[in-house]
């Protein structure tokens, strides 16, 4: 069965109306956009926080709203685990209380609820603690904990890693992946980190100004987004098959991929970042090369940037795994790169950044 | 039941009178006080906090005719006050026993004392309320609803346990304020020594009958409750201020 979620929204912001209309049967759909373009506001209609939204949501069959047939249910109808960006933990209650907060409302959490979200996303330790005495990624996790436990029909995450720092979100974001995969329902997860996006995701809605400006797979959509910028930041996953001394081999879609080997374990499931400005390219194969990967690929696209080009790869495997590169524009007259033509990617183990070992446990 | 009750409580006045250096007037009109002003507390307690939380979070049309009318009693002079409240009750008042088919017992009553403290004081306990369920974050309400809690639930789960310090706060607010009425209360419940006579109302009496040595120790006694009063309800609002600036 398909979770699906059908959303159709008119709502006037200050500076412009948010006008979206998607249906979509992702398990994570993204939903990315600058500051300002209206992710924030959509989530909330969606969760019926912005009792002027006019429009249609359905979530699963059921409809939550639909201003036309004069349906509208009210908040605590909706069954909708919202995680703002400031997490929004009770004052007045502890960790534990917040996380039990709804145990006498209609929506029924059996006891296992708890132990499962207590457990998939660590907070045991503090259960106790006062919540504000929580650092930011602490309030994210407890917030989300929360969400969980009210065993809602669909999830509404708004930049849960937004308010805290770099090292901090490479921290949360595999206890992201792992609530994502210990749910059924739909999550809607709006950031603006391309990153984040592209590991969590499979589907990407992009909003400008209200209004939906792209939609697709996360790697295309961010790739038509970013076509102006000179660095874009590739993001892969792939399974730990064999450790060495200092890397790790992972199989990616049938692609083997090198990374440093920082603590990872043989079956694991791991993202990777590699900016595109990391990625060389060459007509064969490079010898006597310190780099540790060598990929074979067709170009697919050439897209000029105000110093270079953008080179889309996909790379010779059966499933087909994009990449893309950034070169100068004497490189690609040089090497006649023009799509249909094979090359060869080359990076360094260490230039592919770990996004998300999963956490053990 | 209850007649037992008061013999208990006016065995223990007795005992005061014997250890304390005030006169039977003084500790009758002290007695006298707490009652109106305990009960002129409880009575706009409930309508106060429901008007605070109204005027704090409810959008509707004509709310700034509704804030004024909530405020009315703060600016009109007590007299006119007691005034229209003895016209409402009086025998052919609105309220009256015409209109209702029974004597209120409003008019010259402990409860006609209560009444009008309670009339006075309300704009300052609905005001105070409002600005203690302001304080806390809206959003928090609608969290709680989208966790599941229906809007009762969220009222009493959240809303009120964010603002209870301000909520004491007004209420002890409306309470010194009922402690100190004049002008209402000896319109409408006139000044009987040990029924309606305050701690106001004697002092007045006091100055009238030039008795000015009881006048200043009632003054005093006055004082002294209004100070224990201030600090307690600062006292109670302090470690939230503390806990608030910490916090950001």
């Amino acid at each position: 069965m398909n979770p699906t979620l059908c959303v159709s929204l008119q709502l006037q912001l200050a500076a412009f109306p948010l006008n979206v209309e998607f249906e979509t049967s992702a398990r994570c759909l993204g939903i990315f956009g600058p500051s300002g373009s209206g992710k924030t506001s959509l989530l909330e209609a969606i969760a019926g926080w912005r009792k002027e939204a006019r429009g249609r949501i359905v979530v699963a069959g059921r409809t939550l709203q639909d201003s036309a047939g004069g349906t509208n249910l009210p908040l605590h109808e909706r069954d909708i685990g919202y995680v703002p960006q400031d997490a929004l933990l009770f004052p007045h209650w502890n960790v534990e209380g917040n996380l039990r907060a709804h145990s006498r409302t209609t929506r029924r959490a059996a006891p296992a609820d708890f132990e499962r979200a207590v457990d998939v996303l660590g907070i045991a330790p503090l259960l106790a603690r006062a919540t504000d005495s929580l650092s930011g990624g602490e309030r994210q996790r407890v917030a989300l904990a929360r969400a969980l436990i009210s065993n809602p029909a669909l999830f509404l995450f708004d930049e849960p890693l937004g308010g805290v720092d770099v090292a901090l979100r490479r921290r949360i974001l595999p206890w992201l992946v792992r609530l994502r995969d210990a749910v059924d329902v739909p999550i809607v997860f709006v950031s603006h980190d391309p990153s984040e996006v592209q590991v969590l995701c499979d589907e990407v809605i992009a909003l400008e100004r209200g209004a939906v400006c792209a939609r697709g797979t996360p790697a295309a959509t961010l790739r038509t987004l970013f076509a102006r910028h000179e660095r874009f930041e590739n993001v892969l996953e792939g399974t730990v098959v064999q450790l060495g001394s200092g890397t790790a081999r992972l199989d990616v879609g049938g692609v083997d991929v090198h990374v440093a080997r920082e603590g990872l374990e043989i079956g694991q499931r791991v993202s990777f970042a590699l900016g595109s400005d990391d990625v060389l390219l060459a007509l064969a194969p490079p010898e006597g090369l310190s780099a540790r990967n060598v990929l074979a690929g067709v170009v697919e696209s050439v897209t000029p940037l105000a110093l270079g080009s953008r080179i889309d790869l996909v790379l010779a495997s059966k499933s087909h795994v994009p990449l893309s590169a950034t070169v100068s524009a004497e490189a690609v007259l040089q090497l006649r790169i023009a799509p249909g033509r094979n090359l060869f990617a080359v990076f360094k183990a260490s230039s592919c950044q770990l996004l998300s070992p999963q956490p053990r446990g | 039941m209850a007649r037992s009750k008061k013999e208990g409580w006016l065995n223990i006045l007795d005992c005061c009178r014997l250890a304390t250096p005030f006169d039977t007037a003084t500790l009758d009109a002290l007695r006298v006080t707490f009652q109106v002003a305990l009960g002129a507390t409880l009575l706009v307690a409930l309508p106060g906090v429901a008007v605070g939380y109204a005027l704090a979070r409810a959008r509707f049309f004509g709310k700034s005719a509704v804030e004024t009318v909530v405020s009315l009693p703060l600016v009109l002079p007590p007299t006119a006050i007691g005034y229209l409240l003895l016209a409402l009750f009086a025998r052919d008042g609105w309220l009256g026993e015409r209109a209702i088919g029974f004597d209120p017992g409003i008019l010259f009553s402990a409860r006609g004392a209560i009444l009008a403290s309670a009339v006075v004081s309300f704009p300052l306990v609905a005001r105070s309320a409002r600005q203690a369920f302001e304080q806390a974050d809206p959003r928090l309400e609608r969290m709680a609803q989208s966790l599941g809690f229906s809007p009762w639930r969220t009222f009493a789960r959240v809303s009120l346990p964010l603002a209870r310090r301000g909520l004491v706060a007004a209420l002890v607010l409306g309470f010194a304020r009922a402690l100190g009425e004049f002008g209402a209360t000896v319109i409408v419940a006139g000044n009987i020594p040990g029924r309606t006579q305050t701690l106001s109302l004697a002092i007045f009496n006091d100055i009238q009958l030039g008795d000015d040595r009881h006048a200043m120790q009632l003054v005093g006694l006055t004082t002294l409750i209004a100070f224990a009063l201030l600090w307690t309800s600062e006292r109670w609002l302090a470690p939230r201020r503390r806990a608030e600036s910490s916090s950001r």
